[in-house]
């Protein structure tokens, strides 16, 4: 079965092709796709990712210009069908502003993903953090265990998950679309500054829709989806697997955690779920 | 006396920012036929305690000029206007021409990490010590709009910067943001 996933690529977007690799290793053929291609074609892909970067520059804030292109109606009309959507960083801040996500109603604007929140900086931070999973029913996380921890790298301004609706994250614990949320080596969630990087509610690190079938993420899975983006001075587990990897090109080039993300968007997508969602 | 330094910095060079906002909002968002023009400028409030309203105006001739952290001499411009604190920003409001409102919209962060952090600056790393009691920033959107009266113009205003929906509004996320029109 081939399945071909369109990357779309705004101006400003800056990990089209790490996001590509990671894609084609998770046995998927990816396309990167303009934002300014006749949208119609997008209907012939299986599924969407829109990668990290800062689309338009992050002009007015990250990605609201974006969100108001074309392309995102056309992404949003395959969504509704049940169709894979998957938004890293910028992405996902692109689905946020969309109203993609939470998307308990399609479009209306029910978060922000506002300026990071940290003790005595402020501004772009990037580091490797551990995320814990939540949710293994959705298109994304398939491949994971419940509380599997792992770690994967940040590089964000504006990550913060914020809402003013009262109720709202009452309403994502109970639906179960709180997917990933930041911790610590060991799973504890904590919700300080550097353990909770931007200073999310309710440490959230990723956030899919209601179906399950599109998720924002703030972290980069494509930059911890082989041993070999694993640093070398990260410790741990995974710290040991980069390590005894050293002078074997083989095992470097094995799987990482990020990449098991794409693996479960390819296995939704062997499984044709969408034929049967209605949204 | 408590005294409020507010800056306002605009490019000298073509504000891409506001172009990109006034394209979208014209091209993608149907706003074409009501909004006929976008600008912005940073807008900074200092809070100091100064004697004198002599020692504020070379207090905020400072801040503008030397600190380099406001204002680049390279690419911007200001001005700076002197109030007492507690007074509210008072726009002038200028007689609308052909049925077009200039109306002014304050957009700033409901938490303000950027201006913490520049306070933090003066107070510690500049020596202004105990002089700098705060520093709020924001983003004054001047919108130009075609309307039958001023009620009406500052309804589309609304309109056009509270984003409800994907394909409503885009200046601010109110998630996040909040706005005073002027």
């Amino acid at each position: 079965m081939e399945i071909r996933i369109a990357i779309i690529q705004y101006p400003g977007s800056n990990c089209e092709y790490e996001t590509s690799r990671a894609v084609a290793k998770a046995g998927m053929i990816p396309e990167i796709f303009r934002w300014n291609k006749d949208p119609k074609i997008l209907s012939e892909f299986s599924g969407y990712i829109i990668p990290g970067g800062f689309s338009y520059q992050d002009r007015v804030r990250a990605g609201a210009i974006a969100a108001k292109k074309s392309i995102v109606d056309s992404i949003m009309k395959e969504a509704m069908i049940g169709k894979p959507v998957l938004g890293i960083c910028n992405g996902a801040q692109v689905l946020v502003e969309a109203g993609m996500i939470p998307g308990l109603a399609w479009g209306r604007l029910e978060m922000a993903l506002a300026p990071n929140m940290m003790k005595g900086r402020i501004g772009f931070y990037c580091d490797w953090v551990y995320v814990k999973v939540s949710n293994t029913t959705n298109a994304f996380t398939r491949f994971f265990r419940k509380d599997e921890i792992f770690p994967i790298p940040i590089a964000h301004a504006e990550g913060r998950f914020v809402t003013k609706e009262e109720g709202l994250l009452e309403d994502l614990i109970k639906n179960n679309q709180i997917v990933l949320r930041y911790c610590d080596i060991n799973g504890e969630i904590i919700e300080d500054f550097p353990i909770n990087p931007n200073g999310s509610i309710y440490n959230i690190a990723g956030l899919c829709n209601p179906s399950g079938n599109v998720f924002a993420l703030m972290p980069h899975p494509e930059r911890a989806a082989v041993v070999r983006q694993i640093p070398d001075d990260l410790g741990g587990r995974f710290g040991k697997v980069r390590y005894r990897a050293w002078g074997n090109v083989a095992k470097m080039k094995k799987g990482a955690s990020g990449l098991k993300i794409f693996e479960s968007m390819r296995r939704y997508i062997e499984d044709g779920v969408w034929d049967r969602t209605i949204c | 006396m408590v005294y409020g330094i507010e800056l306002f910095v605009r490019l000298k060079t073509t504000d891409l920012v506001a172009l990109t906002a006034k394209n979208t909002l014209q091209r993608d968002m149907g706003y074409r036929d009501v909004l006929k023009d976008l600008k912005r400028e940073d807008y900074w409030l200092i809070s100091v305690e100064c004697e004198m309203k002599e020692e504020v105006k070379e207090l905020a001739t400072e801040f503008a000029n030397k600190t380099k952290i406001f204002v680049n001499p390279n690419k911007h411009t200001y001005t700076i206007r002197i109030r007492e604190n507690g007074s509210e920003i008072k726009e002038e409001k200028g007689d609308a021409d052909k049925g077009l409102y200039d109306i002014k919209v304050l957009v700033s962060y409901d938490e303000d990490s950027k201006a913490c952090l520049i306070k933090d600056t003066l107070c510690k790393t500049l020596g202004y010590g105990d002089k700098v009691k705060d520093v709020k920033s924001g983003i004054i959107w001047r919108l130009l709009i075609d309307a039958e009266d001023e009620k009406r113009a500052k309804e589309v205003a609304s309109d056009i910067v509270v984003t409800k929906e994907v394909k409503s509004g885009l200046l601010i996320n109110p998630h996040s943001q909040s706005y005073r029109i002027l």
